[in-house]
């Protein structure tokens, strides 16, 4: 009895506020390789690539905070705006793109998705996590203490943290990868010219490198696990000011 | 006074010339053309040949011997000075290395202040977030300088003090970012 009080509890307390979030459906044109802008500081962005020549957003906000946007062919910039001060001020959207367009998003206390794109992409958040997937000409994709994740074949990619883990499962023909004290991990490959930097962050590797590939591994107080094809031993350049090192055949 | 080219027995023409006035501004003010064609002549190109010959011709002879003198005199001077004596000599790779550290400390300055200005706007978590990785990169930059201070020799512990140096200024700078776009 006292189970069922508390559904019917949760019931009235969860459906007002359902209730109170408000739809949102907009769209513009762009071309397939225009430039997308987009803010939303509290709740949820994700945005997918599409075969056609337009921005859609869908989604829904929180009573007071509402979608803006605009601008032309060339370039469109949207967002929500309205004050959002916390949790209850968020913003859901989902954002498509032509798949070629060119995708700028930040965010603060925002999970940011990114998929299917192979434009080049610029992503910041602060708290929330960033989740990149797919192919990018080029991504920088950074995060303070949200955990990032990079799954796919950017050709060029910058991936950074403070405290929050970093994670890379792919390839890149160069990457610059860093935290502060955030855990690196780095897997499949092949890699090009990557960089790992971390201050106090453990940085645990286990890929092939590109014929032509070589890593270098820096950390201050952070260790450091590199599992590479024996044949990639010697490109593999680790230092470490007073972290563990350990480099071998995997 | 009275003009001599002027005949006595021409009393109109003397009563024309009466009427005129005493100045007469010209119907087109020249002025400004003849100014700046003056000072469109006053520089210019001239042949570089000729001119470093005719700069060559005006050093006299023997002060070009004489101001080699003291060139060599002064370069020797120098080498003397700067022979191995125990101390520590500075290397050129040293002195950029110093030079390059005080840049870095510079920008770090900058990018703190402007940090600080703007930090008023973010929530306490993000704050506390950013100063608690400052406090680690910072931690890693004087342990890193301290061993450079024991071995100031070692490129390895140079390489440790640039890349914890490198770490503040790109951490620094995504701070700054954030709290510039911060809107809550």
């Amino acid at each position: 009895m006292r189970r069922l009080l508390m559904i019917v509890l949760a019931v009235a307390l969860v459906v007002p506020a359902l209730g109170a979030q408000r739809a949102v459906d907009q769209r513009w044109a762009l071309d397939s390789d225009g430039a997308v802008k987009i803010y939303n500081y509290v709740g949820r962005v994700r945005v997918v690539g599409w075969d056609r020549d337009s921005v859609v957003v869908t989604g829904s906000v929180a009573p007071g905070v509402r979608i803006f946007g605009g601008g032309s062919r060339a370039a469109v910039k949207l967002g929500a705006e309205g004050g959002q001060r916390g949790a209850a001020d968020s913003a859901v959207l989902l954002v498509r793109v032509p798949v070629g367009a060119n995708v700028w998003v930040r965010g603060a206390a925002t999970d940011i998705e990114i998929e299917g794109l192979v434009g080049s992409v610029d992503v910041g958040t602060v708290s929330g996590r960033l989740t990149l997937r797919g192919s990018p000409r080029s991504a920088i994709v950074e995060t303070m203490n949200g955990a990032l994740l990079v799954r796919g074949a950017p050709t060029v990619l910058r991936a950074k943290t403070a405290t929050g883990s970093l994670t890379f499962d792919g390839a890149a023909a160069e990457a610059v990868l860093g935290t502060v004290s955030g855990r690196v991990e780095v897997r499949a490959g092949p890699l090009g010219r990557v960089r790992i930097e971390s201050v106090a962050g453990d940085v645990d590797l286990e890929a092939a490198l590109q014929t032509d590939g070589d890593v270098t591994i820096e950390t201050h107080s952070g260790n450091v696990d590199a599992r590479v094809p024996k044949s990639n031993i010697p490109r593999v350049h680790v230092r470490s000011f007073r972290g563990t090192v350990r480099v071998h055949e995997g | 006074m009275t003009d001599p080219r002027i005949p006595d027995d021409d009393p109109r023409l003397r009563e024309l010339l009466a009427r005129l006035p005493d100045a007469q501004e010209p119907a087109r003010d020249l002025w400004p053309e003849i100014h700046a064609r003056v000072e469109a002549e006053r520089v210019q190109e001239l042949p570089v040949a000729g001119g470093a010959r005719r700069g060559r011709r005006m050093i006299p002879l023997r002060f070009a011997a004489a101001a080699a003198i003291v060139l060599v005199a002064g370069t020797a001077t120098l080498t003397w000075w700067s022979r191995p004596t125990g101390f520590p000599v500075v290397t050129d790779s040293m002195a950029t290395a110093t030079y390059s550290f005080a840049s870095y400390e510079r920008s770090a300055e900058e990018l703190s202040t402007l940090l600080a200005q703007r930090s008023a706007k973010l929530d306490p978590a993000t704050r506390e977030v950013l100063e608690r990785s400052l406090r680690t990169i910072e931690e890693a930059l004087a342990e890193a300088r301290a061993a450079l201070a024991r071995e100031p020799a070692s490129a390895e512990m140079r390489a440790f003090v640039e890349a914890a140096w490198r770490q503040k200024l790109d951490f620094l700078r995504r701070a700054n970012d954030v709290a510039a776009t911060w809107v809550l």
